[in-house]
């Protein structure tokens, strides 16, 4: 109790110092919540879909093309020894219509006799499949866009949109109601007439009797399924989902490692200062008995209630940002995310993460605290800088240096997990800052050389006060140089990424105009079926120079889950991809006659796969093997893609119907061409986009996280003038008296201000030149590390314009956190000044 | 005189003590081979030019510091042969430090200053605000109990100060130039108060002035000379009439 009063007291008595303290633990936590919950619902997101497909099914058949296969396999499944119930699954993305309002949702095609089984459900409104024939609508579903029981709503099919009745809304029982998974429900026979696959299915759900061992029962029914049908648990698939995922997923985990980073430095500084402050105190302490070990709980205890304040301000923030972050991510795939849960069980880990960055921030201060002679209370001069420890720091700093390094480029070589190379990147520059310490004198009074000529008096003024406290000095231009390097690197990462995702689509996609029903999503790369009437219709457009169509089905190709886009495209060629790998000329030529382009992503996962190259496909006769004609950059489907030309898609993957359509007008007929298609378009309810309408849209995709990212670099330099606030404002209250004197024998108001501002420019400059060269070696590393998620090396490139704005910036920043510490300074009454106590 | 009236017992004998500050290339020796002897209910004034080994004397007497060679003792315990917590522990229950300025935590109530010894001690809180109280009263500080340092005065900061030591039941008192920082009136009060201790509870006390006012009250005085003891006497009759007849 003692100690907490002790903590809890000098908490309240310097509440700037502790909030600077509790702002620390606040990134740290935030940080470290936001992202985890984040990536949490999207993988939640993920699962849900597909658990709202599998259900309670142990085993899943489906064909290996991806596409529909014929029923009569059915009967033997079931009859297989150890399977309790087989149930037949249609599932096609669709999109519903009701008034005027439209949602994408999954159609499922089920028998309700058996599908209870697997699925469990509850009528929450009407009535179910085996009571009467029309649609069954997920009830929240139905709630938010107003459809009751008995309404006539529009399902988008190959057979066009055709008007169905809702019978009954249902509940899951099983999956936590989402969205994402939103699906309709209609009867096996229904989904294949509108699917136009009649005895047909896409997968069968097992269920294995209580008693059966899986595997075994697997086994059994492999042997019994002709070749083009795998069977495998279902959870395995939603593996491609999460992939696509991936990439943002390590680039939020990387910032979160240096936001920790960040967070334990500012901790430090601020503790360090608070520390240095009070020696005279602390040597009291001492003096009157304190051990020190009482010392060290005293300030222990302080940093556990920072902490716990931290941690539970940094759980809300970090909530909030959560929700941010998974929006901003469901704009991305194009999925919406379930709401991230306000998780009161996340509170602990915040808890013990907050209470944990505050202790090992306070750590090294609270040693140099405890350790104080007693006979500090008796010193009558000016409070200094504890006495410098060099030797075990700059040990550390080297040995983290080149432990860094290492592990760095055996991350690198992809002989280590890519997160390995975040937390190494941040490692090596806590490694760096412990370093700061031994160019602090030698920088500081180089640069107070220069500047004798301008400005002698102040510069020699903020030389001393600057060298006065060493260690303080170090750790804020360590705080500054973290700042910076992280936001330069994350900002240069952005700019790279965005122009490569640019130049992908700039590439993928060009037509006049763009036929589909919904944009694939870019989770399953899958979309909803286009009416085979709207192929007939467009084909009779006149003034038409080229029709393309294209269709995304899933597929196993070089062991890896991938999307196969098959396409017709009539003028296809080499400008159309984004080559990293092949000849563009006469790739058309090399399509028809069966070869493929893959993604960047599934060429660096298989292996390294080149053109000439060839790639093993799961077909429905079993596994082809297709020569690859070209290496694409590809973001869709997370670049695990594999285009090929439409014919063999349809011979080898049994694909059919059309996703969109591609159009190129005549010269001069474009807008003749776009109000006959827009007539198709509104007839069907489908979406006609122009070159623009797609270019926009990716790039709102993207805003959110992008936004998210230039967030980040703001906080840099947020923190980097937090920091300096905080050094400066310490340095004038312990000047105060000296600063008093100084003024009495002549030094004006204006060279006091002045020499302050050049406390924190000093700082600023030491910081800032190395702070630019990491920045740029951060940003290459993100880049050498993204490869093997993106498949691509992203073109490298140093933006001068970032770094002399941010350098600028960054001195912008810093002379306004110094302005208020030097205008006071220059305001000192000076009186009072020689009269301050400490 | 008070000390008369006790059977003369030592509190603290210090003998052959040195101390070196600097390991490295200027080794500063700010104590050199003192002996001293402090009888119980003595007050003894240290006075000599700044930088004469004044304070370094005091720390290792009150053992804050240990010394470089020579023993300490402290009712018969040998302080230099102590480690860290053990000295600390010592310090804690046996000696009371006043200091020339900001003595007192600056977040803590008078009270709570004067009760800090006894809760690091151990003592349950409420026990040790009651004697705390009780050391206030002492230095007729009461009424300000609940005051913060900062709406104290200096004179009244150095009280509390006195009270803190006290608090404790100290064998020795140690006080480095108490009314350094002080006005007239406020060094007569904090001077008075000590005497008085030494006079009515037969309380031990050591202190550092540059005050001759301060000094010639004490019951002795040590002047120290280079880290050496230069004299070693009582005040001087003449000087000091008028509080000899007390
Ligand atoms: N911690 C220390 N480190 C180095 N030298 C010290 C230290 N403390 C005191 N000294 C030196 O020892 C000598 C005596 O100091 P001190 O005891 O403070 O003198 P006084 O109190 O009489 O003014 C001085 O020369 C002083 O500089
Ligand atoms: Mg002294």
């Amino acid at each position: 109790m003692f100690y907490w009063r002790m903590a809890w007291r000098q908490i309240r008595r310097f509440p700037g110092r502790s909030a600077a303290m509790v702002g620390g633990i606040i990134i740290g936590v935030a940080a470290v919540i936001a992202v985890s919950l984040a990536t949490q619902s999207t993988d939640q997101a993920f699962d849900a879909m597909f658990e709202s497909i599998s259900g309670r099914a142990d085993l899943e058949v489906a064909s290996a093309g991806g596409g529909s296969f014929d029923a009569e396999v059915l009967e033997r499944i079931a009859d297989t020894p150890g399977v309790q119930l087989a149930s037949p699954l249609i599932q096609r993305p669709s999109i519903l219509y009701f008034e005027d309002q439209r949602a994408k949702l999954i159609t499922l095609g089920i028998d309700p006799e058996l599908d209870q089984h697997v699925h469990p459900r509850e009528i929450v409104a009407g009535r179910s499949l085996r009571e009467d024939k029309g649609l069954l609508l997920e009830a929240s579903l139905a709630n938010s866009m107003g459809i009751e029981v008995d309404d006539a709503v529009q399902l988008l099919t190959r057979r066009g949109l055709i008007k169905a009745r809702v019978i009954g809304l249902y509940r899951s029982l099983q999956t936590v109601a989402t969205s994402g998974g939103a699906s309709v429900l209609m009867s096996l026979t229904a989904a294949q007439y509108a699917t136009k696959i009649p005895g047909r299915v896409n997968t069968i759900q097992i269920v294995v009797e209580p008693d059966a061992d899986v595997a075994q029962v697997q086994a059994a029914i492999a042997a019994e399924l002709p070749e083009a049908l795998r069977i495998a648990p279902p959870a395995a698939r939603s593996s491609l989902a999460k992939e696509t995922a991936y990439a943002t997923q390590q680039g939020m985990l990387t910032s979160r490692a240096f936001s920790l980073l960040v967070a334990v430095l500012i901790i430090a500084n601020t503790f360090l200062i608070s520390v240095t402050q009070r020696r005279r105190q602390i040597g009291i302490l001492r003096a009157i008995g304190t051990t020190r070990r009482q010392v060290a709980r005293m300030l222990y205890s302080e940093a556990i209630l920072l902490g716990l304040v931290g941690a539970a301000l940094g759980w809300l923030a970090g909530n909030l940002g959560a929700g941010y972050l998974a929006r901003a991510m469901g704009t991305l795939f194009e999925t919406e995310m379930p709401r991230t849960q306000w998780d009161p069980m996340s509170l602990l880990p915040a808890v013990l993460l907050g209470v944990g960055i505050a202790l090992l921030g306070v750590w090294w201060p609270v040693r140099r605290a405890s350790r104080l002679a007693p006979t500090e209370a008796m010193r009558e001069s000016v409070i200094t800088d504890f006495r410098r420890a060099w030797r075990w720091p700059t040990l550390l700093g080297v040995g983290l240096i080149i432990l860094c390094s290492g592990v760095l480029s055996q991350s690198l070589q992809g002989k280590l997990p890519p997160i390995y190379s975040a937390w190494a990147g941040a490692l090596l520059l806590s490694g760096l800052v412990l370093l700061v310490p031994l160019v602090t004198r030698p920088i500081s009074t180089a640069l107070s050389r220069l500047l004798r000529g301008v400005v002698p008096i102040e510069s020699k003024l903020a030389l001393q006060q600057l060298l006065r406290h060493h260690t303080r000095t170090s750790l804020t231009i360590g705080v500054l140089f973290v700042g910076l390097s992280t936001g330069v690197g994350m900002a240069s990462s952005v700019i790279d990424n965005v122009a490569d995702i640019r130049g992908w689509y700039r590439k993928a996609f060009v037509a006049d105009l763009f036929l589909r029903a919904m944009s694939p999503d870019m989770a399953t790369g899958l979309a909803a079926d286009l009416p085979d009437e709207v192929g007939i219709q467009l084909a009779a457009v006149p003034h038409i120079r080229s029709l393309g169509t294209a269709r995304f089905v899933a597929a196993e190709a070089a062991g890896q889950s991938v999307i196969v886009v098959a396409s017709d495209r009539a003028e296809r060629s080499g400008s159309l991809f984004d080559l990293t790998s092949g000849d563009p000329n006469g790739l058309a030529q090399r399509m028809a006659e069966g070869q493929v382009v893959i993604g960047s992503v599934l060429a660096s996962r298989a292996g390294g796969l080149e053109a000439g190259d060839s790639l093993e496909i799961e077909t429905e006769q079993g596994l082809e093997t297709l020569p690859i004609a070209a290496v694409a950059n590809d973001y869709m489907a997370g670049g695990r893609t594999v285009y090929m030309q439409r014919d063999l898609a349809e011979r080898l993957l049994g694909v059919e119907g059309v996703d969109a359509y591609m159009i190129n007008a005549q010269e001069g007929h474009l807008e003749a061409v776009r109000r006959d298609v827009r007539a198709i378009a509104q007839q069907h309810g489908l979406l006609l986009q122009t070159f623009s309408d797609i270019q926009r849209q990716i790039d709102v995709m993207m805003a959110g996280v992008v936004a998210g990212l230039w967030a980040l670099v703001v906080l840099g330099f947020v923190v980097a003038a937090m920091g300096v606030a905080n050094t400066l404002t310490m340095n004038v209250l312990e000047q105060t008296r000296e600063i008093g004197l100084l003024r009495i024998v002549g030094t004006t108001g204006a060279q006091v201000r002045r020499s302050i501002l050049l406390q924190g420019l000093m700082m600023g400059v030491i910081a800032f030149v190395p702070a630019l060269a990491a920045g740029v070696l951060i940003s290459y590393l993100t880049h050498l590390s993204a490869e093997p998620v993106v498949g691509h090396p992203i073109p490298f490139a140093i933006h001068p314009w970032l770094l002399a704005g941010s350098l600028v910036g960054g001195l912008v920043v810093i002379v306004a956190a110094a302005w208020f510490p030097a205008r006071r300074a220059a305001r000192l009454p000076l009186l009072k000044a020689i009269r301050h106590n400490q | 005189m008070g000390r008369l009236r006790r059977e003369s017992m030592k509190i603290i004998e210090a003998i052959d003590v040195t101390k070196t500050f600097g390991q490295s290339s200027v080794p500063v020796d700010a104590v050199r081979g003192i002996h001293l002897e402090i009888e119980a209910g003595e007050m003894v004034a240290i006075i000599g030019p700044s930088g004469s080994g004044k304070s370094t004397l005091l720390t290792l007497l009150g053992a804050i510091d240990a010394p470089t060679s020579g023993q300490i003792l402290l009712e018969g315990t040998d302080v230099a042969s102590l480690d860290d917590t053990a000295r600390t522990t010592l310090r804690r229950r046996r000696i009371g430090f006043v200091f020339q300025a900001f003595n007192l935590l600056p977040t803590l109530t008078a009270v709570e200053n004067v009760a800090l010894p006894l809760e690091l001690d151990g003592v349950a809180e409420k026990d040790a605000l009651a004697r705390a109280e009780a050391a206030l009263e002492m230095v007729g500080l009461r009424p300000r109990r609940d005051h913060l340092p900062s709406m104290l005065s200096g004179g009244e900061q150095q009280r509390v100060a006195v009270a803190r030591a006290l608090v404790i039941q100290p064998a020795l008192v140690l006080a480095d130039e108490p009314t350094g920082n002080l006005d007239t009136a406020s060094s007569q009060q904090v001077t008075d108060l000590l005497r008085e201790l030494v006079d009515h509870q037969g309380q031990t006390v050591v202190l550092v002035t540059h005050d001759i006012e301060v000094a010639r009250r004490a019951d002795r005085i040590v002047t120290v000379r280079d880290g050496q003891i230069d004299h070693d006497a009582a005040p001087l009759a003449d000087h000091d009439s008028t509080h000899s007849e007390r």
